[in-house]
């Protein structure tokens, strides 16, 4: 039983195909990696799945409210004129049974869990770094108790002791919660330890997908070779 | 972390700037006295703004006297009796021997002389009326209206604008052209046009609410056209996004996301609307469609100086024009920094 079903999608810019036939199912539990080169259509097709931007052909089924996002821009995702608190607490506007203080130590406990002081609630966007944005639009996405979570290259702003924090912690998210994964990557290495499944993206396709260890091993598509040769042999 | 750090988000960083600006400042309380002046008008001024004695038309602004024989005394106000010249003009005459001494704090009133004495500080207009009391309680009027004038079609504008570009589409579509049919049309006219509408036997109140309706029918469109291009932007930014898919209603999002952001340009352009609200109520006023008399208003009292007579022979009569332009003048300062003070380059 799939948990999100994408059919054959496509969206065009302005004459430009984006994003182009692509299908993807995921089950329950899947943690699937989608890599691509830049403007190979990775954002739009994950907004695409959120509801964001209407396809122009194709269909997609799921749950509606059990998907979160974390964006690829730390900067444009977190309102500069709202406090850490209020960004936060949007997450959790639908939930009315919390009360003042619990929600407090949610987000509290929300934000030590990705790497935060939870001292800084009282402070605005503005006074973040890059990372640090990111880690607070993580927390809100949590917050929100998703079974889907895309993240469009949610740890590439920050360092690999961060990276490995964080993803340590989606880890363990997962394996509590049963939480379902896109991780939109350009960092193959990361994708390697991180996923355990892998789709190719390339000029708005999919080129290639499926286990991450088959791919990795036996690349079909001539672009995915080229990707893994970048990666991991880039000394030669 | 050191919690004495003080966070400051971009308005409470614009609004200290703005506080830097000591032109600005100064017309920020000038605004504040005149709003306190017009709301303590009761305890104020020496006559309410309907106390007329015909005995004293157009009476030149009274002296208040300190010194009697070289001593200082009670404040007094010496006795003043019309009579005509030889040119059959009215003048005023002093008699000193007999002095109305000034009362404070009684029935109400900061200061005011008993009867028959009359206490004139800025003069008296056709009817013996005082001229600072019936400018105060004018003020009321004048400022207020301004204000909710303002803040109704900020309100519709706002919305308006909000919603046209956050939908986009068919809903934009149609409130933009109902906004261009009310933008088509020049403001005194439709002004006129719509207070041709309202019924003669309104009472006072029904015809200053209506003309704070009118007032907020001319301003709403242009504003719900600017708010709707910013919107537009707006809603493509990732919080928004962000928020749409925490599922937050959009009505939410149009009140807390899209709206704020536009915080610059409304604030400045609220104050500079203010302003052009306070002139427009004048301009009905002064042809006589405002606000009536007794009722005084800054307009319909600058409407007894249509008459060249009367300013020439009683100039104080032209004081509410002064009003109207500092309060004008001080919301536009006011506006243009806040302006300057979001939008720093
Ligand atoms: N709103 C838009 N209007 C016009 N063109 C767009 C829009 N959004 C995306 N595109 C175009 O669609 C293509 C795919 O963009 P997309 O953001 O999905 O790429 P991406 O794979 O996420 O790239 P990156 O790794 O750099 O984030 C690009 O060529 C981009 O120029
Ligand atoms: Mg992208």
């Amino acid at each position: 039983m799939n948990i999100l079903e994408v059919h054959n999608v496509s969206k065009s810019f302005k004459g430009v195909r984006a994003v182009d036939g692509v299908s993807l199912g995921l089950r329950q539990g899947d943690n699937l990696a989608i890599v691509g080169e830049s403007g190979s259509g990775k954002t739009t097709l994950a907004k695409m799945i959120m509801g964001l931007i209407t396809p122009d052909e194709g269909v997609i089924k799921a749950g509606r409210g059990t998907l979160q996002m974390v964006f690829q821009d730390p900067v444009g995702s977190l309102d500069p004129l709202w406090n850490v608190r209020s960004i936060l607490k949007e997450a959790l506007w639908h939930n009315r049974t919390l009360s003042g203080r619990q929600i407090e130590e949610k987000m509290a406990s929300m934000l030590t869990k990705v790497g935060l002081s939870s001292g800084i609630l009282g402070r605005f966007p503005h006074e973040f770094s890059g990372g640090e944005r990111q880690r607070i639009a993580i927390a809100r996405c949590l917050l929100a108790c998703p079974r889907v979570l895309l993240l469009d290259e949610a740890v590439s702003a920050l360092d690999t002791l961060v990276q490995k924090q964080i993803t340590d912690l989606l880890k363990t998210l997962k394996q509590d919660l049963g939480l379902t994964y896109i991780f939109i990557s350009h960092n193959l290495r990361l994708v390697r330890r991180f996923s355990d499944k892998i789709a190719v993206m390339h000029q708005g396709k999919i080129v290639e997908q499926g286990l991450m260890p088959a791919v990795l091993e036996a690349p079909q598509h001539p672009y995915t070779r080229q990707l893994l040769q970048a990666a991991f042999y880039t000394h030669l | 972390m050191n919690s004495a750090v003080k966070h400051r988000s971009r308005t409470q960083s614009a609004f200290a700037a703005f506080r830097a600006s000591r032109v600005a400042m100064l017309c920020l309380w000038c605004l504040v006295f005149l709003y306190a002046m017009a709301l303590g008008a009761d305890f104020i001024c020496p006559y309410s703004y309907q106390d007329e004695d015909r005995n004293f038309s157009y009476c030149p602004p009274t002296a208040i006297e300190f010194m009697d024989h070289g001593h200082w005394v009670r404040p007094f106000v010496y006795k003043r009796t019309m009579t005509f010249d030889a040119v059959h003009r009215r003048v005023y005459v002093v008699d000193r021997a007999v002095k109305y001494p000034l009362q404070f704090f009684k029935h109400g009133r900061l200061f005011s002389v008993d009867r028959p004495g009359r206490l004139y500080i800025w003069g008296a207009d056709a009817r013996g009326r005082d001229m600072f009391s019936r400018i105060w309680y004018g003020a009321r009027i004048s400022l207020s209206i301004g204000l909710l004038g303002v803040a109704l079609s900020f309100a519709i504008g706002l919305l308006v604008g909000g919603i046209a570009g956050y939908y986009g589409g068919w809903v934009d579509g149609v409130l933009m052209r109902i906004c261009e049919m009310f933008m088509m049309i020049p403001g005194f006219y439709l002004m006129l046009a719509l207070r041709a509408a309202v019924p003669e036997n309104f009472n006072s109140v029904q015809v200053y609410l209506s003309v704070v309706v009118i007032l907020s029918l001319i301003g709403w469109a242009s504003l719900a056209r600017i708010i709707r291009g910013m919107a537009l932007s707006l809603r493509e930014r990732d919080y928004v996004l962000a928020a749409k898919t925490l599922g937050v209603p959009d009505i939410v999002i149009i009140c807390k996301h899209i709206l704020p952001q536009t915080i610059s340009y409304s604030m400045a352009t609220l104050m500079l609307t203010v302003s052009s609200y306070i002139l427009a109520e004048a301009g009905l006023s002064v042809v006589g469609l405002g606000i009536q008399d007794p009722v005084p208003s800054w307009g319909n009292l600058l409407s007894d100086a249509m008459h060249i007579v009367p300013v020439i022979f009683a100039p104080w009569i032209l004081l509410p024009g002064l009003f109207i332009f500092i309060a004008v003048m001080c919301f536009n300062v006011v506006g243009d920094s806040l302006r300057d003070a979001f939008d720093p380059v």
